[in-house]
């Protein structure tokens, strides 16, 4: 699904050039997740915007889905993140003067989709993640967790090929991390292709590939390791 | 003993004709007398006074009696800040423009609390801070209040330094004087200052308030978060009502303005009756050299002969009632064989003018001849009316040729023959068609004055201007050459009220426009930068940017066009108020209600494009980080 080739960006402050991305060679499959990980300044938000379409600065090659995004203008390639991707954040980005319905219906409003449409997409994607009684309310009366799983719902409504997390779990306490989760899996188990960005061990344990960056360069790309504990079970 | 002393430009001649009426008189009150008493105790004195006058006219109906001695009666004025008729003319005009200053004041105090509210916003956090550590509400208010009143008192002082230079520059503009010459004073007195200091501190006691209330029940626990993307409700509420309310001033100043600017231009576009080009004028009084008044008529006609000979001049007339100069001669007359009503009033216009002085202005003539060198005194008495006599009187132009008139009422020859009917003009000034007029040779005037000189030429006006000088000069070294100008510029000055108010109607409604569109931009600058992260995030979630900058304008889009739409009936409103100072224009102008709404629509569209520019520039990724 994602093809990157010689991927690189750089930031220039006066006479220095920062590289924050160094030749990224990266393939990621239809329904695989992905976890990135690194220290901090390693690039790794840096990658996830270049692969959310949010940044333009970068060079090298970029393939989604056979679609050559590096020859792409600013408003195609707008139109391509617009349909085939969503975004989840580590601060849930919800707005705050919208209530929870009127937020995950934010992404359909700019699809140009009949009102009756977008209703009824809304209402099954509150079904399913199960806030159908918290529809009408704001965000600042939801929880942290309740919060980040109207931002799932917003990312995920209009049923998107990849689903891009920055830190979903920063600022969740573990309960509601293990939540969120468990349902990042389930998504993927249905067919999204789901690249997150991620501190913790454990949460990068729930995906499949563990892609590591230091200094802008990927240093690791591997299934994460078990836990003794799960090596002992096995 | 009271020494006598008599205004050097009159003689005694007027001081013994009953029917000259040029001084002023000035007394002062005997201590504990009051005006309304004195005016009592003199009404005796005014009533012989005028028993005895009426003797004097030979001929007069019951009515002229009736109106000359029964109703007439001497009023007391107040004469202690001087007598100047123009402060009566001026009332009416400077209480439209202290009204659009008020107005401008207060658009500045909403305009000032607008942007201190901004600032309220983003000190929010700091307040609650205070509040949390122990502050007391009245420490918090006085902070503010003092942070507000050192922004007045700056204001107000640079406001007073500036004001002096200002107002003698306008003056010097609208009067068209030469500095050191203006006939209004612009110095700052102790009343000026105090009004000032008034306005001030209400103002700034207006636009300090706004930030106290929005912290005087802080939301602690959100203010300390500060974890909000989007403005709070009462901010919005507050900042959408104070910039819809600049927006409807501007409208309501700006249409006020045009509907100056539209009189002056009505005014000055009107037709007079007479053609104004090429057109010289000057006052002539021999009286003013020392001549009596026998030998008047000698250098009247002597002068009018010399200026003749000048080349490029086709024409030299003059006229005792001048035009367009506000100036009103009138006389009583009867018509023969015309029976007036009680109440109708019989007295006319009636201009003294020397031989072709209808062809060197250029009115025309509808019927008859005009004066001649042959109609002189100890000649048959002849009359020129205009078209509104002969239509009053006699219905058509040609029923008025023949007809005889005599000058008072009662038992009077009709001895006066109507010779000519002209055109109807304007004469005291551009917005008031003379009425029915009688023109009377100025050689069969019995006390023949000085008059006011016309010259027609044939080429620009002002090349001859010097030759006049220099042609009166050699007539007659004594003879002074007053007011010289052009007919153009007569008008020019005979509009110099309306160009004054219309000049600073454009002042402050463009102040109001600047004010209203920065008000706007700040709001909406302020706004965009708050939503930042919410455009970042629309952005990200795929909104389109023209999306996003209907977004930041689409609000402020419809208060402007609600403020826009309510302040019309404001100027409707203003119109009606001011009538009287209108002209030629409707209280529900089309042309200037459109102009309003536009220029103002126009002006904000400028101040709401870099806001949105800069909205629709958002980078997604830096608008995310800036959190």
């Amino acid at each position: 699904m994602i093809d990157l080739k010689n991927v690189e960006r750089s930031y220039k402050t006066g006479h220095t050039e920062t590289w924050v991305l160094r030749r990224i060679n990266l393939t990621i499959r239809e329904g695989e997740f992905v976890t990135i990980m690194g220290p901090s300044g390693a690039g790794k938000s840096s990658l996830l915007n270049a692969l959310a379409l949010l940044d333009d600065s970068w060079t090298g090659e970029y393939w989604f889905a056979s679609t050559p995004v590096h020859s792409l203008n600013r408003k195609q390639r707008a139109d391509l993140a617009r349909q085939r991707i969503g975004m989840v954040f580590q601060s849930y980005h919800l707005l705050d003067d919208l209530t929870v319905a009127e937020n995950i219906d934010l992404p359909l409003s700019y699809k140009n989709l009949p009102s009756k449409d977008r209703g009824g997409m809304v209402a099954d994607i509150l079904d399913r993640f199960q806030i159908v009684a918290k529809k009408d309310l704001f965000p600042n009366q939801l929880s942290g967790g309740q919060q980040q799983l109207v931002g799932i719902a917003r990312a995920v409504v209009h049923a998107p090929s990849l689903l891009l997390a920055d830190e979903p779990t920063g600022n969740l306490h573990s309960t509601q991390a293990r939540e969120i989760m468990d349902l990042f899996v389930e998504l993927n188990k249905a067919g999204t292709t789901i690249v997150q960005v991620t501190h913790s061990e454990e949460n990068a344990r729930y995906s499949k590939r563990i892609i590591e960056l230091r200094d802008g360069w990927m240093t690791r790309d591997e299934a994460p390791q078990p836990l003794p504990s799960e090596v002992g079970a096995q | 003993m009271v020494a006598v002393a008599i205004p050097w430009r009159e003689q005694l001649n007027d001081l013994n004709n009953h029917q000259s009426a040029f001084l002023t008189l000035v007394a002062r009150l005997k201590p504990g007398v009051t005006r309304p008493a004195a005016e009592a105790s003199l009404a005796p004195l005014w009533h012989s006074l005028r028993a005895y006058e009426l003797t004097l006219y030979k001929n007069h109906s019951e009515r002229f009696k009736h109106n000359f001695l029964d109703t007439s009666h001497l009023k007391v004025i107040d004469d202690s800040r001087g007598f100047n008729p123009d402060r009566l003319n001026l009332q009416k005009p400077l209480a439209i423009l202290m009204s659009m200053a008020g107005l401008l004041v207060l658009l500045c105090a909403v305009n000032v609390a607008t942007l201190l509210l901004l600032r309220a916003a983003n000190r929010a956090r700091e307040m609650s801070m205070r509040y949390a550590l122990g502050a007391r509400r009245g420490r918090i208010i006085s902070q503010l209040m003092i942070e507000g009143a050192l922004l007045g008192v700056l204001g107000s002082v640079s406001g007073l330094f500036l004001a002096p230079v200002v107002a003698r520059i306008l003056v010097r503009i609208i009067t068209n004087s030469d500095p050191g010459a203006e006939p209004y004073s612009a110095s700052v007195d102790m009343r000026v200052l105090l009004f000032t200091l008034g306005v001030s501190v209400l103002a700034t006691l207006f636009f300090s308030i706004a930030p106290v209330f929005h912290f005087l029940r802080p939301d602690l626990t959100n203010s300390l978060r500060q974890n909000t993307g989007t403005l709070s409700k009462d901010s919005q509420r507050f900042r959408k009502l104070a910039v819809g309310a600049q927006i409807a001033l501007s409208v309501l100043l700006i249409g006020g303005a045009g509907l100056f600017v539209r009189t002056l231009n009505n005014l000055r576009h009107e037709q007079v009756g007479f053609r104004t080009d090429n057109l010289i004028q000057f006052g002539l009084s021999p009286s003013d050299s020392g001549y009596g008044e026998e030998r008047s008529v000698e250098i009247i006609n002597s002068s009018i002969a010399a200026l003749s000979q000048i080349p490029g001049v086709t024409a030299v007339a003059g006229n005792n009632d001048p035009e367009l100069v506000g100036d009103s001669e009138t006389s009583n007359y009867s018509i023969q064989g015309y029976k007036a009503a009680e109440d109708e009033k019989m007295n006319f216009e009636e201009p003294r003018i020397t031989p072709t002085y209808f062809a060197t202005i250029g009115q025309p003539v509808l019927a008859g001849r005009e004066f001649t060198t042959a109609d002189t005194k100890g000649q048959p008495k002849v009359a020129v009316v205009n078209l509104a006599f002969a239509k009053r009187f006699f219905g058509t132009p040609q029923n008025a040729i023949g007809r005889q008139l005599a000058e008072g009422g009662g038992n009077v020859p009709f001895d006066i023959t109507i010779v000519g009917v002209v055109g109807d003009t304007k004469h005291t000034d551009l917005r008031t068609k003379l009425g029915p007029a009688v023109y009377m040779p100025y050689l069969q005037q019995k006390h023949p004055s000085g008059l006011m000189i016309y010259l027609r030429t044939a080429r620009a006006p002002e090349t001859i201007e010097p030759v006049i000088r220099q042609t009166m000069r050699q007539l007659d070294s004594t003879l002074v050459v007053n007011d010289l100008r052009t007919m153009e510029a007569q008008i020019d000055h005979s509009t110099s009220d309306e160009r004054a108010l219309a000049f600073l109607a454009i002042g402050f409604a463009s102040l109001a426009l600047v004010l209203a569109a920065v008000g706007l931009y700040g709001v909406l600058a302020y706004s965009t930068e708050q939503r930042t992260r919410e455009i970042g995030v629309r952005l990200a979630l795929g909104s389109p940017r023209s999306v996003i900058v209907m977004l930041v304008v689409r609000e402020m889009a419809v208060i402007a066009g609600i403020a826009s739409m309510a302040a019309v009936p404001a100027v409707i409103a203003l119109a009606r108020l001011f009538q009287s100072e209108l002209f030629g224009v409707t209280t529900f102008d089309p042309l200037t209600l459109f102009t309003a709404v536009f220029l103002t629509v126009f002006m904000l569209s400028i101040a709401a494009a870099l806001p949105a520019r800069r909205a629709a520039a958002v980078e997604p990724m830096q608008a995310l980080r800036t959190e």
